[in-house]
């Protein structure tokens, strides 16, 4: 058998006495059978994650995890791994006979990213899989988790060069979560309002479009869109930024309250749409070459925030 | 992948780590590549075992593979590509260094087994059968207690916004009892993410209130 033909990094470490010692304290806390597998395998998930994590370097906090809280145990279904200044990761454990990772709806909001980890029949060793910016399903089919480095990418936000998009340069290939418009589900494809001498008109969709669906707080994803159109053939000229969110398959309206905002590169607000009971918002402006920008949606407390240049 | 391939290619991402700043994204991307060789190679763990002669069990083996896999990505500055292969350099380390280091780290742990033998570690099976021997009332059991007689009133008022009937002390109850979020629903014509939304609401708000009472 070859290896050349994995494609994903798999990193497979060793379940310690020590993560043994620590999911067996907290099972002790339970008494019902489905609890206390879950709680057991919750826990070993979120070990092993953060023990891949140390080696390479990365802190956790992991101490603040809200699974470590015995109500949230037996409460929720979670499995959280804080990481120092960044947000939490959601570790979810895979037992070999299974193809898919289930990742319960309870577990996605508040979470920078998902983790798939395997665990071997005698819960000796544990393979980590992939990473998911966000899940839009509650079971995610093992062959659909994106390779381990894209969690680090995450990790070390960097502006998107969006003049690699224009240039078709990224053709089918994710980049941080964003995706070709055609591999995204969402009810009806996206027209965009484009707002031209003080009328607005219909048009049809800009020449580049991807999206990204996003979770915040405790709903369903959400989908963010952008859209990048030159506003002339020639190679200098300025660039057309179309930038919406709807809702996904699961959801009728935005989140009320949901704040779209544009910012300038430092980082204050000179656009913004909020949502109000519809199923998308969007604003449009342009820029030049060279340019920086953000989008940053809040949703009361909490906030997601990308940069990007032209 | 021959063995000769898998030794050349992580000399070459050690070395190439070797160049990059501490704490980069590209050094994390070369050590995970690192690992991901390093932790897959059958022969490093063949090796391993065999040296290890499983004489005290599988807890020392994970233990010091755990240390090694940390030390190697910690200290790859100190990889010596006219010394050794990585192969060769992470046997040595495992052998004369983490397996020491795992023992006397574990003797505390193993220490208490009256009949000598480490206590036999949990595995999936276990878990697929297992009554635990928990300790009664245990924490859980006093949480449902606590939920159910709600002294202050406080979890039978809370509800869903339009839903009197759909309190918080019920989906408590609820998820106390695994009830999945999808028969929650159906049961109470409550659309999921109003349901999410609500619980995680007030549960984050509670949890302190519950951990405060579980530690008296």
């Amino acid at each position: 058998m070859s290896h050349s033909t994995i494609k994903h990094t798999q990193i497979i470490l060793p379940l310690t006495a020590g993560m043994h010692q620590m999911a067996e304290q907290f099972y002790r806390y339970h008494s019902s059978p489905e609890k206390i597998r879950q709680v057991y395998l919750n826990t070993l998930a979120v070990l092993v994650v953060d023990s891949y994590l140390e080696a390479i370097g990365i802190e956790t906090n992991m101490e603040a995890s809200e699974s470590w809280q015995v109500s949230t145990q037996a409460l929720s279904d979670v499995a959280e791994l804080p990481i120092l200044n960044r947000g939490s990761l959601e570790c979810r454990p895979v037992v070999p006979s299974e193809q898919q990772c289930y990742v319960p709806m309870e577990s996605w909001g508040g979470r920078i990213g998902f983790v798939a980890v395997q665990m071997d029949q005698n819960l000796e060793e544990a393979t980590i899989l992939g990473f998911l910016p966000s899940v839009d399903a509650e079971t995610v089919p093992l062959d659909q988790w994106q390779p381990i480095e894209e969690l680090l990418h995450h990790l070390h936000p960097r502006p998107i060069q969006l003049m690699r998009w224009l240039e078709k340069k990224i053709g089918k290939q994710v980049e941080m979560g964003w995706q070709a418009i055609e591999d995204l589900r969402f009810p009806s494809q996206p027209t965009w309002q484009f707002r031209t001498r003080g009328q607005s008109v219909d048009v049809a969709r800009p020449v580049i479009s991807r999206g990204k669906p996003l979770t915040l707080a405790s709903y369903p994803p959400v989908l963010l869109i952008l859209g990048l159109a030159k506003t002339q053939e020639d190679k200098e000229s300025d660039i057309d930024i179309w930038v919406k969110v709807c809702v996904s398959e699961t959801m009728d309206s935005l989140p009320a309250g949901l704040e779209l905002q544009v910012l300038d590169p430092a980082g204050m607000a000179v656009m913004n749409a909020q949502a109000r009971e519809t199923a998308s918002m969007e604003v449009n402006f342009s820029g030049t070459i060279g340019e920086t920008f953000g989008i940053q949606l809040v949703l009361g407390e909490q906030r997601w925030l990308e940069t990007f240049v032209l | 992948m021959v063995m000769d391939d898998i030794d050349s290619r992580m000399k070459q991402l050690a070395l190439t780590a070797q160049g990059q700043p501490v704490g980069s994204l590209e050094r994390q991307i070369t050590l995970t590549r690192l690992l991901g060789l390093l932790t897959q190679s059958r022969q490093i763990s063949r090796l391993i075992r065999k040296s290890e002669q499983s004489q005290s069990g599988g807890e020392v083996y994970a233990e010091a593979l755990q240390r090694l896999y940390v030390y190697i990505c910690e200290n790859i500055d100190k990889f010596n590509s006219e010394r050794a292969t990585v192969t060769h350099w992470a046997l040595f380390l495992f052998n004369h260094r983490f397996i020491n280091q795992a023992k006397q780290h574990l003797s505390p742990l193993t220490a208490p087994s009256i009949t000598g033998v480490p206590a036999r570690r949990i595995t999936l099976a276990d878990l697929e059968q297992c009554s635990a021997e928990v300790n009664e009332p245990s924490p859980s059991t006093r949480l449902r207690e606590y939920i159910e007689a709600d002294a202050d009133g406080h979890l039978r008022a809370c509800h869903i916004q339009d839903h009197p009937e759909v309190t918080l002390q019920l989906l408590l109850l609820r998820r106390l009892d695994d009830k999945a979020w999808r028969n929650i629903s159906e049961e109470l014509g409550i659309k999921l993410p109003t349901l999410h939304g609500f619980y995680r609401r007030q549960l984050r708000r509670l949890t302190p209130q519950f951990e405060a009472y579980l530690s008296l």
